[in-house]
């Protein structure tokens, strides 16, 4: 494999066509978690193992695919991908899977797994495939943390509150930025999700415009 | 058959094998790791029986959860702990669980203490609530479970304050906290009309 490929890759993950800021995939989870900065990063970093290890899989099973069940081949390794990642979690990391509990199985909806199956790891050898996958999730992650982080701090003037949740019992990794005098709660609410996502996006937007000149 | 060229049982064929090969892989990583979750599950479980003990100053021993009874409460199995200090019966633990929250299973545990008099405090075990309404039931996103703390069993009214009773309920969630409330009250009114000899 060429380093010019691992390159474009990794590009194309983290923003070119970063799966949160571009391709608009995973709004369910990507919205729904992000109400804090160390719920984000965890399940972040859950869709980092997920999209990585359903990448490996498919590609290594991409000789086997026929087109007609290609989707319904899939949705099982996918499916089986995100059990196993949730059995290891529970398994080794209790106190992460005690906090994104219901959400760990969510990731399942996350559909920018099943685009990079598609589009991707389908197409391509295992080494890029996984690397994909791995990059794709790390896109996935800064976003979804950034927002996380944007929310909370808006909503409370701090950041990476309730961090002993995802580090253990003591550790406490709070940031006060400023001690609003009106909370904005919006920005922790569904409807503050959308707003600041769509901040998000128009700030690359515009970034992305003001370089091409 | 028209129907089954070659083509279709061939897919039919790969889509076997996957299925098999996805179910054995799911299935050995849960034989691998099964011992080692219920190990992790019973630290968690044992720290919520620290928790409560804390709060009401007293010491558990390691062995506490090894020495466990079902026993028959208000017409439900409920799992009970007997803590005892130096053959000094302090309190007794009871798990218990409703199916009346908003999606699933509800387990909960209760502190009671030996003369029955007083719930010394209650967590919750397991939920799948509605995350950021119903899973508030849980310590570890808001402090509301704590409101059991050291309630007197005979004078108090076991239900939502919308049900007229003594317990905040949530904004946006009522039946969540209400299954709790309500459980709490059945089985904590019924453990102290029982008879104290039985062991």
């Amino acid at each position: 494999m060429k380093s010019k490929e691992y390159k474009k890759i990794t590009i194309n993950g983290l923003w070119k066509n970063n799966p949160a800021l571009v391709q608009i995939l995973g709004l369910c989870p990507l919205l729904a978690v992000s109400n804090s900065a160390i719920n984000a990063l965890g399940l972040g970093v859950a869709t980092v193992f997920v999209l990585t290890f359903t990448n490996f899989l498919v590609s290594i099973s991409r000789k086997f695919l026929r087109p007609e069940i290609r989707i319904a081949i899939f949705v099982l390794l996918i499916a089986s991908g995100v059990t196993i990642v949730e059995s290891l979690i529970q398994a080794y990391a209790y106190p992460l899977y005690q906090t994104l509990g219901i959400y760990l199985p969510l990731i399942v909806t996350n559909c920018v797994i099943i685009a990079r199956a598609e589009s991707f790891a389908a197409k391509n050898p295992l080494l890029s495939s996984t690397y994909d996958g791995f990059i794709m999730g790390i896109g996935f992650l800064w976003v979804i943390f950034l927002l996380g982080s944007l929310r909370e701090l808006l909503a409370t003037g701090k950041i990476l509150s309730g961090a002993d949740k995802l580090f253990g019992q003591k550790i406490d990794l709070t940031i006060t930025i400023f001690h609003p005098d009106h909370q904005m709660i919006i920005t922790l609410l569904p409807a503050g999700a959308f707003l600041v996502y769509a901040l998000l996006i128009a700030f690359k937007n515009w970034l992305d415009q003001k370089f091409k000149k | 058959m028209k129907l089954l060229n070659s083509d279709s049982i061939k897919s039919a064929r790969t889509l076997l094998i996957f299925a098999l090969i996805t179910i054995s892989l799911v299935s050995g990583v849960h034989f691998l790791v099964r011992d080692k979750i219920e190990q992790q599950q019973k630290i968690a479980e044992l720290s919520y029986f620290s928790e409560i003990a804390k709060e009401a100053n007293f010491e558990l021993s390691d062995d506490l959860l090894n020495h466990k009874q079902e026993i028959i409460i208000n017409n439900q199995i409920v799992t009970r702990y007997q803590v005892f200090i130096k053959q000094k019966h302090i309190a007794d633990f009871l798990v218990a669980s409703t199916n009346k929250g908003y999606s699933g299973k509800i387990t909960i545990l209760i502190a009671i203490s030996a003369d029955r008099k007083k719930v010394l405090g209650v967590r919750t075990l397991s939920q799948q609530e509605t995350p950021g309404l119903g899973d508030k039931i849980d310590i570890k996103i808001n402090p509301w479970i704590k409101s059991f703390t050291d309630k007197i069993i005979k004078k108090t009214h076991f239900a939502v304050k919308k049900d007229g009773g003594d317990f905040d309920s949530f904004t946006g969630a009522t039946i969540t906290p209400r299954a709790v409330t309500n459980l709490v009250g059945e089985i904590s009114n019924a453990y102290a009309n029982l008879p104290l000899s039985t062991k």
